[in-house]
C-alpha cells in the first residue's frame, strides 16, 4: 500500500516537472507569435514593412519595475499597444506593493537593476551611486510640460534628468461642498477664515478635520501643503541655504507657523480617536459627512469615491498665512520611471518612454490614474474635482516643491517629530533644534 | 594509537564539515560583516565604504530615539515575561490536575502557538480596533470609559503585550506542564497524607522544584522579547509618537527607511551586546542557585 502511495507521489512529482517545462515553452511559443499576428492585421503597408524590419531583429526583453498597483491594468494595456509597434521588444511588468525601496535596493545591490523602474523618493540616492542613465537631452523630454521638468525633484541642478515624471498629483484640503454650502462657508484663503470655518463647523457639531493617524505617514501631508506654499514658494533653494547653513528650522519662523497649523488641525480633529483611526477609517469619515475636511494628496479620492459615490467634494489649498496670494495648491510629480545605466538594451527602453510621453498613451494613463498629466496639451477631466485643481492651476496660485529634495535619512526622523510635537512630548524649540541636527547628520551620511 | 585518535578526530570533523560550512556561511561571516558594516559610513545604494571608526556607536548612543526604543523594548519586554510566565504557570497547574477536557484545553491553549505573528497582530488589530468598537456601541458605554487601545501611547504597548502573551503563554505552559509531570507523585500523595492542602502542595512542593524550568522559560521570553520585531510591525508600525518602536523596528527603519546600513548595522551590535549581557547573567544566576541541586 505504502509502496503504491510512493509511486504515486513520485509519477505525480515527474509529470509536475514536465507541466512546469510545458508552460515555458508556450509562452515562449506566444512571444515568438506576436510579430505574425501583428503581420495579419496591420492595414498600412508602411507600418508593414516597418513591422517587417523589426520583427527580423533579435527580440529584447525588457524588464519594467514599479510600485503602483492600481495602474497595472492601464500598463497592461498601454503594454499592449508599444508591443504592436515594437513586435520584437518585450514588456515584462513586475509590480511589487511590498516595502518596494528595499527590494530595488537589493536588485541594485546584486547587479540585478530592472531595465526600467520606478525608484520613487529613492531616486536621487540611486542616481547618486551611479545607477540611473541620464535622460537629458532625450527628445522626447520635449513632449512634457517646462515647469514639470524643471521642477520635478527628478532633475537636479546639474541639468540631470534621472527619471521621466509622467504625471502630476497634488496634496490639499479635501472638503464636502455640500456640507459647506448648507453652513453657507466658502473656502477659506486666510488663517483667521480658517479658524472662522472651524468655529462654524463646530457649532453645528460637525468634526472639522478627519484624522487618521494610526497610519503615521498620514501626518506629514498637512505639514507639506504649509511648508510648500510658505517656504519653498518664495525661497526654491531653502535646501541648499539649510544644507550650507545659511538657514534653519530654528530661524525660519515659517516652520513655527507649520507646527502650529499642524498642532490646530489636530486638536479641531477627531482627536481622542486620531491615533485610532487608520487611513480608511479617516476617508471613510469624510465620505460619511461625519467630518467636513481632511488633508490628503489625490490619491485619496478613489478610496472615498469608494466608499460613497455621490459625495460633493471638492478640493482648496491650505492657507498659511492672512495673505490670501499666499494660499497655493502643492502640486508635484508624482509617478516617474528610470532606466538603469547598465541596461542591456537602452535604445529599446528609451522607446518605450518615449512611447509614454505620446499624447494617446497620457491620457489613457490619467483618466485610469486620476491624475494630472505632466504631458504637453493632455487635460483629463477625470472627476468633478478636477475643476478645483485646474482652477488653482490656471490662475498660477500653485506651488511644486516641498519634502522631494530632503535627505533620506531626515525623512523619517521628521516624521518622528511631528507626532511627538502634537503629543506633547518636546517643546517646539528642541524640535525644531534636532530637526536641524538630524538634517546635517543626513546630508553627512548620504555623502 | 595516537595515529587512530588522530585519524578519528578528521574523520568526525568531516562529519560537522557540512553543518559546519553552513554555520559560517549564515551565521559567522554574516556577523562579521556587520561587525564590519557597523564600523563604516555605508549608505544604502553607495558603493563607497568608508571606515569611520567607532562614530555610528556615538551617535547610537546619543540619540534619542534609539535610546527611547532600548527603553521601549525593556518595558515590554519586563512586560511580557512577567505575565507570560505567570499565565503559562497557571494553566499549566490548572491543566496539570484532574480536570475534564484536559487535553481539549491544552490544545486550545497551545493553538495561538501555531499561527504567524503577522497574522496574530492583524487578528487582535481587528479585535482593538472594529470588535471593540461595536462591543463599545452596543453596551453603549460612556466615552470616560472606553479604551484607546493602540492609539494611547500609556495602552499601546500593554495591548501589544497581551497580543504576544496569547500568542505564546500556550507554549511555555506546555514547557511547565512536562516538568510538572515529572514530579513523583509520591512527593504530592505523602504531602495529602500529611494534611496539606492543595494550595499548600502547589507552594511548598511544585513550586520550588519548578525552579529550574522558570529559569529557562524566563530566559527564553527575554530574548523573544529583545527581539520582538512583527508585532509592533503590523500593530502600530511603532507609533503613537515612537511608544511601541521596539530595538528591531528602529534598526529596520534605520537601515531600510533612512538608508544608513552602517548606523543600523551598528544598533544591531548594540542590540546583541545587550542580548548577551542579559543572558550571561542569567545564565551564570542559575548555574549559581543550581550548582548546589545538582
Amino acid at each position: 500500500m505504502k509502496k503504491k502511495f510512493a509511486a504515486f507521489l513520485s509519477i505525480l512529482l515527474v509529470v509536475g516537472c514536465l507541466a512546469g517545462c510545458g508552460n515555458a515553452k508556450s509562452t515562449e511559443d506566444t512571444s515568438q507569435a506576436k510579430p505574425n499576428e501583428q503581420d495579419a492585421s496591420t492595414p498600412e503597408p508602411a507600418a508593414k514593412e516597418d513591422a517587417d524590419a523589426q520583427a527580423s531583429k533579435e527580440p529584447v526583453p525588457i524588464h519594467l519595475f514599479h510600485q503602483k498597483q492600481e495602474a497595472q491594468e492601464t500598463f497592461a494595456q498601454i503594454i499592449e499597444a508599444f508591443q504592436k509597434e515594437y513586435p520584437y521588444i518585450t514588456v515584462e511588468q513586475e509590480i511589487v506593493t511590498n516595502d518596494p525601496a528595499s527590494i530595488l535596493r537589493a536588485r541594485v545591490a546584486t547587479d540585478e537593476t530592472p531595465d526600467i523602474f520606478q525608484g520613487a523618493l529613492d531616486t536621487m540616492d540611486i542616481a547618486s551611486g551611479g545607477y540611473i542613465m541620464d535622460l537629458a537631452g532625450e527628445p522626447f523630454l520635449n513632449n512634457i510640460n517646462e515647469e514639470v521638468l524643471s521642477d520635478s525633484s527628478f532633475t537636479d541642478g546639474d541639468g540631470h534628468v534621472w527619471a521621466l515624471p509622467i504625471d502630476g498629483s497634488c496634496e490639499g484640503i479635501f472638503y464636502n461642498k455640500e456640507i459647506f454650502q448648507k453652513l453657507d462657508l466658502t473656502p477659506p484663503t486666510t488663517l483667521s477664515e480658517l479658524d472662522h470655518v472651524i468655529e462654524v463647523l463646530e457649532k453645528n457639531k460637525i468634526t472639522p478635520f478627519a484624522l487618521g493617524f494610526k497610519d503615521s505617514w498620514t501626518i506629514k501631508p498637512i505639514t507639506l501643503v504649509v511648508v510648500s506654499p510658505a517656504i519653498y514658494a518664495k525661497q526654491d533653494d531653502w535646501n541648499e541655504l539649510k544644507t550650507s547653513g545659511q538657514s534653519s528650522f530654528a530661524d525660519t519662523p515659517e516652520w513655527k507657523t507649520t507646527f502650529d497649523i499642524l498642532k490646530k488641525i489636530y486638536d479641531h480633529g477627531n482627536t481622542k480617536t486620531a491615533f485610532d483611526t487608520d487611513y480608511n477609517g479617516a476617508c471613510n469619515m469624510i465620505a460619511q459627512g461625519e467630518a467636513a475636511m481632511m488633508v490628503q494628496g489625490l490619491w485619496a479620492l478613489e478610496p472615498i469615491k469608494s466608499i460613497n459615490s455621490d459625495i460633493n467634494l471638492g478640493m482648496m489649498a491650505m492657507p498659511v498665512s492672512e495673505n490670501p496670494e499666499d494660499t497655493k495648491l502643492f502640486q508635484f510629480p508624482d509617478f516617474g520611471l528610470s532606466i538603469s545605466a547598465n541596461t542591456k538594451n537602452p535604445e529599446e527602453c528609451k522607446l518605450f518612454l518615449e512611447y509614454l510621453t505620446r499624447q494617446d498613451t497620457a491620457s489613457l494613463w490619467c483618466s485610469s490614474s486620476m491624475l494630472f498629466s505632466a504631458i504637453k496639451n493632455v487635460s483629463v477631466d477625470f472627476d468633478p474635482l478636477a475643476a478645483d485643481v485646474n482652477a488653482y492651476i490656471d490662475s498660477g496660485m500653485i506651488c511644486t516643491q516641498a519634502d522631494r529634495g530632503w535627505p533620506t535619512a531626515f525623512q523619517t526622523e521628521y516624521e518622528a517629530s511631528l507626532s511627538e510635537y502634537i503629543l506633547g512630548h518636546d517643546s517646539l524649540e528642541n524640535i525644531l533644534a534636532r530637526l536641524d541636527t538630524a538634517w546635517d547628520t543626513a546630508v553627512k551620511a548620504a555623502q | 594509537m595516537k595515529y587512530i585518535k588522530w585519524k578519528n578526530s578528521i574523520l568526525y570533523f568531516l562529519f560537522i564539515l557540512p553543518a559546519l560550512f553552513f554555520f559560517f556561511l549564515f551565521f559567522l561571516y554574516p556577523f562579521f560583516r556587520s561587525l564590519w558594516i557597523s564600523l563604516t559610513d555605508a549608505y544604502g545604494f553607495n558603493p563607497e565604504i568608508h571606515f569611520i571608526g567607532l562614530a555610528n556607536y556615538w551617535e547610537a548612543l546619543s540619540n534619542k530615539g534609539f535610546l527611547n526604543s532600548i527603553w521601549v523594548t525593556v518595558k515590554y519586554t519586563a512586560f511580557v515575561t512577567i505575565f507570560a510566565n505567570v499565565c503559562a504557570l497557571f494553566f499549566a497547574l490548572l491543566l496539570d490536575g484532574r480536570c475534564a477536557f484536559k487535553k481539549f484545553f491544552r490544545a486550545v491553549f497551545f493553538l495561538p502557538n501555531l499561527m504567524s505573528l503577522i497574522i496574530v497582530s492583524f487578528v487582535w488589530v481587528f479585535i482593538y480596533g472594529s470588535v471593540y468598537r461595536s462591543f463599545v456601541s452596543a453596551f453603549s458605554i460612556p466615552e470616560a470609559w472606553q479604551i484607546s487601545w493602540l492609539g494611547n501611547e500609556k495602552m499601546a504597548l500593554i495591548s501589544m503585550g497581551i497580543t504576544a502573551i496569547w500568542q505564546c503563554a500556550g507554549y511555555y505552559m506546555l514547557i511547565y506542564i512536562a516538568s510538572l509531570q515529572n514530579i513523583s507523585p509520591e512527593l504530592i500523595e505523602a504531602a495529602a497524607i500529611d494534611g496539606a492542602s492543595k494550595f499548600q502542595i502547589i507552594r511548598k512542593i511544585k513550586l520550588p522544584l519548578l525552579v529550574p524550568t522558570i529559569d529557562i522559560n524566563t530566559i527564553l521570553l527575554i530574548t523573544a522579547g529583545f527581539k520582538t520585531f512583527d508585532i509592533p510591525l503590523a500593530m502600530t508600525s511603532g507609533g503613537p509618537a515612537g511608544a511601541t518602536t521596539t530595538i528591531t523596528l528602529q534598526i529596520y527603519n534605520t537601515g531600510f527607511r533612512s538608508n544608513r546600513t552602517g548606523y543600523a548595522a551598528a544598533q544591531s551590535v548594540v542590540l546583541f551586546l545587550i542580548i548577551s549581557v542579559i543572558t550571561a547573567v542569567l545564565y551564570l544566576f542559575q548555574n549559581r542557585k543550581g550548582g548546589s541541586d545538582s
